[in-house]
């Protein structure tokens, strides 16, 4: 092997003995996992965000982002709920540029993933402490999940995990939501057979260990958009498309059958401050349609505190370092505008 | 022009003015020794003035009047150190052996001015700090030739004391006997067994008999009493010099430098406030690690993701587990910090045992 083993890193067991949840957040984060799960089983009809910045590069900022969400929630808490997206680790296409905080927890050093997988819990605990909110993170790396298990509200699987194996088995020993996104190619075939995978019970190598999963019955599709093979983005929003799905759903005999639209990615063709427009069109077809209804569960938004998106160290305070965000007046708006139309 | 009788009048009024914050100057001085005295500290800390006065050099505009500024500056802090040696020579300062000793000498370098109490050995003075019949305690921890002071380093681990400083002893061995010694009559040498260890090759080439004593400057206190010109002991210059013994020979010991590294141990904590300038501070910890694989491997990582640069890590024998260690732990940086704080709630996760000993200047004297 041409890998050098630099040192051995505290098990999750030790991660969250370091920085334990208090029993307080415990309660709040099974209530908080209550109200999403009663969304996607359909017996709740409140209309979910997944809400926040491409990337979590600097806690601070990204605690001030969320206690904000925290209040615009109180403002919309009879149609909305909010889970906050704090995304730890962020695939690269090529492999290169900021990984997230996983890799670089301070993101102008190299990587140090000892301190990184530190930073994170704290950044999900903080989050969970001090806003009562679970947040959701991107299961890029499965192994790491065990880290975050008792702080984390959602998972989503990426674009380019979503065909892995290790990614569906391993969603389907979750005991939250998981979405599956649609491949970059946009082959929705793929996403419906990850969620199929998710939802039944497999036996696999887990940590060293040799586990059993139960299925997780809330594994669902989320819709991005995707790529042409010349290279062009192209929308998966649309009535059309939501009517698609919707057909999948009815051939396949998946439980809880659910979707989440992404704003951004493919769908906006990363113009960030298209999401409100895209949102509005979706609340436009689940009017025209009570299936399209019935499986839109919510959206998923990228947003932070300023508008737009820099390379790392050229960034301002609440700026995205990674894809470009709305920020946050326009995000303000948005929401209001969502609850108004609901 | 201004004449005489007004330039007067101005300087009685500015020396009215000097001397009301010069009272203020001393009454803050006075805190300080408090502090001082419940934190087992030195008073001069020579490191901390030089870098004030470099500092509060550049509060004065005129650059022709800097240098007696210097001087000025200098001599408040004469002052004020004089006047919290005073305050604290009510300090009591236990140390292990009797006067003369090494012990004595780094607790009288440290403590000019207090009361330095001797104690039969370094259990009883670490017991009379706890007890609060005096304190601190002045106590080796460690020679640069034969390496930690096991039962010191034992009393920190187990006891409730905490470093507030460390002292480097320098230790220069001589050979002394009642006057009219000569030294090629010398057949048997008597001293503490650390200081016939340090001297071993001196006394080998010349085959001299030791014999050991409970420290240094009781074995000078024998030869005294005996009276035997054949008989010497090897102990420091002022040791000597405290029994009235001539000196036979110097530097005896094996190295050229022999250094002893003494620590003071208080009840409380010192927490100093470093902002800005924390390059010289330092922590010691001591700890258990949980019976894992790698546990130890883990704790270290822990340490070294924070920044903090780990000078030196002894493993000492826990005494009723047999082939199971503690860990004491010397680093540079600053831990009263918040990266400090996250360091130390992290590697209590990973730690049976962990304990914040305490905190020091490199070469606080």
């Amino acid at each position: 092997m041409s890998m050098l083993f630099k040192r051995e890193l505290p098990p999750a067991r030790i991660v969250k003995e370091m920085y334990p949840l208090s029993a307080q957040s415990a309660a709040v984060k099974a209530e908080n996992d209550n109200a999403v799960r009663a969304i996607f089983r359909g017996e709740s009809d409140k209309f979910l965000l997944i809400i926040g910045p491409c990337s979590a590069d600097r806690e601070d900022a990204v605690l001030e982002y969320i206690s904000r969400l925290r209040n615009l929630q109180e403002k919309v808490a009879d149609k909305i709920l909010m889970i906050p997206r704090i995304y730890t680790n962020k695939p690269r296409t090529t492999g290169e540029g900021y990984k997230g905080m996983l890799h670089q927890p301070d993101p102008d050093s190299a990587p140090d993933m000892l301190k990184g997988i530190i930073s994170i819990r704290k950044v999900h605990l903080r989050a969970l402490e001090e806003t009562g909110f679970s947040s959701a993170d991107e299961m890029l790396y499965p192994v790491n999940y065990p880290y975050l298990s008792d702080v984390l509200s959602y998972v989503a699987v990426g674009a380019r995990s979503v065909e892995n194996q290790t990614h569906r088995l391993v969603s389907s020993g979750l005991d939250i939501p998981v979405g599956m996104k649609n491949p970059t190619g946009g082959i929705l075939s793929v996403m419906m057979n990850a969620i199929k995978a998710a939802q039944n019970p497999h036996t696999f190598v887990f940590s060293g260990w040799e586990v059993k999963s139960t299925g997780n019955p809330l594994a669902h599709a989320i819709l991005r958009g995707y790529s042409h093979k010349q290279g062009s983005s192209a929308p998966n929003y649309h009535y059309e498309d939501l009517i698609f799905v919707h057909e999948l759903y009815e051939k396949s005999g998946l439980l809880n059958p659910s979707m989440i639209i992404d704003t951004n990615h493919a769908n906006s063709n990363k113009k960030f401050d298209q999401q409100p427009r895209i949102a509005k069109e979706v609340l436009h077809s689940m009017r025209l349609s009570p299936e399209i209804r019935s499986l839109v569960k919510g959206l998923m938004v990228e947003s932070y505190l300023e508008d737009g998106s820099c390379p790392p160290g050229h960034a301002a305070y609440g700026q995205s370092i990674t894809d470009p965000c709305l920020g946050w007046e326009k995000t303000e708006r948005m929401v209001l505008e969502i609850a108004d139309l609901l | 022009m201004s004449d005489l009788k007004t330039i007067r009048e101005e300087i009685t009024e500015i020396d009215a003015q000097m001397a009301a914050l010069f009272e203020k100057r001393m009454k803050a001085a006075r805190k300080v020794a408090a502090y001082k005295e419940a934190h087992g500290l030195s008073v001069r800390d020579r490191k901390v003035e030089a870098e004030k006065i470099q500092r509060q050099k550049e509060l004065i505009g005129d650059e022709e009047l800097r240098s007696y500024y210097v001087l000025f500056q200098q001599s408040v802090m004469d002052i004020a150190s004089a006047y919290q040696e005073t305050l604290i020579s009510g300090m009591k300062v236990a140390y292990g052996g009797v006067e003369g000793a090494y012990a004595y000498l780094a607790a009288k370098k440290l403590f000019p001015s207090s009361r330095l109490i001797s104690n039969p050995d370094f259990r009883e003075a670490y017991r009379s700090v706890e007890k609060g019949e005096n304190d601190c305690a002045v106590l080796p921890i460690e020679n640069s030739i034969a390496g930690e002071v096991g039962a010191v380093m034992d009393l920190l681990y187990q006891g409730s004391l905490n470093i507030t400083q460390i002292y480097d002893l320098p230790i220069r061995h001589r050979l002394m006997g009642i006057k009219g010694t000569r030294l090629e009559d010398i057949k048997t040498v008597i001293s503490h067994s650390q200081a016939i260890g340090q001297c071993s090759r001196y006394l080998s080439k010349r085959h001299l008999i030791t014999e050991t004593a409970a420290n240094t400057s009781a074995a000078a206190e024998r030869v005294l009493e005996k009276g035997d010109p054949t008989v010497a002991a090897i102990a420091s210059e002022e040791t000597a010099e405290l029994f009235g013994l001539e000196i036979l020979d110097s530097d005896i010991q094996n190295a050229g430098t022999n250094t002893t590294r003494f620590a003071v141990f208080s009840r409380n904590l010192n927490t100093p406030v470093t902002a800005g300038r924390n390059d010289h501070e330092n922590f010691i910890l001591v700890f258990t690690v949980k019976n894992e694989a790698g546990a130890l491997a883990l704790t270290l990582n822990i340490i070294g993701a924070h920044g903090y640069n780990m000078r030196n890590l002894k493993s000492r024998p826990l005494k009723d587990l047999a082939w199971r260690y503690y860990f004491y732990l010397e680093a540079e940086g600053d831990i009263h910090t918040q990266n400090g704080r996250e360091m130390l709630q992290e590697l209590s996760a990973l730690c049976a045992d962990l304990k914040l000993v305490g905190t020091f200047r490199e070469e606080p004297v």
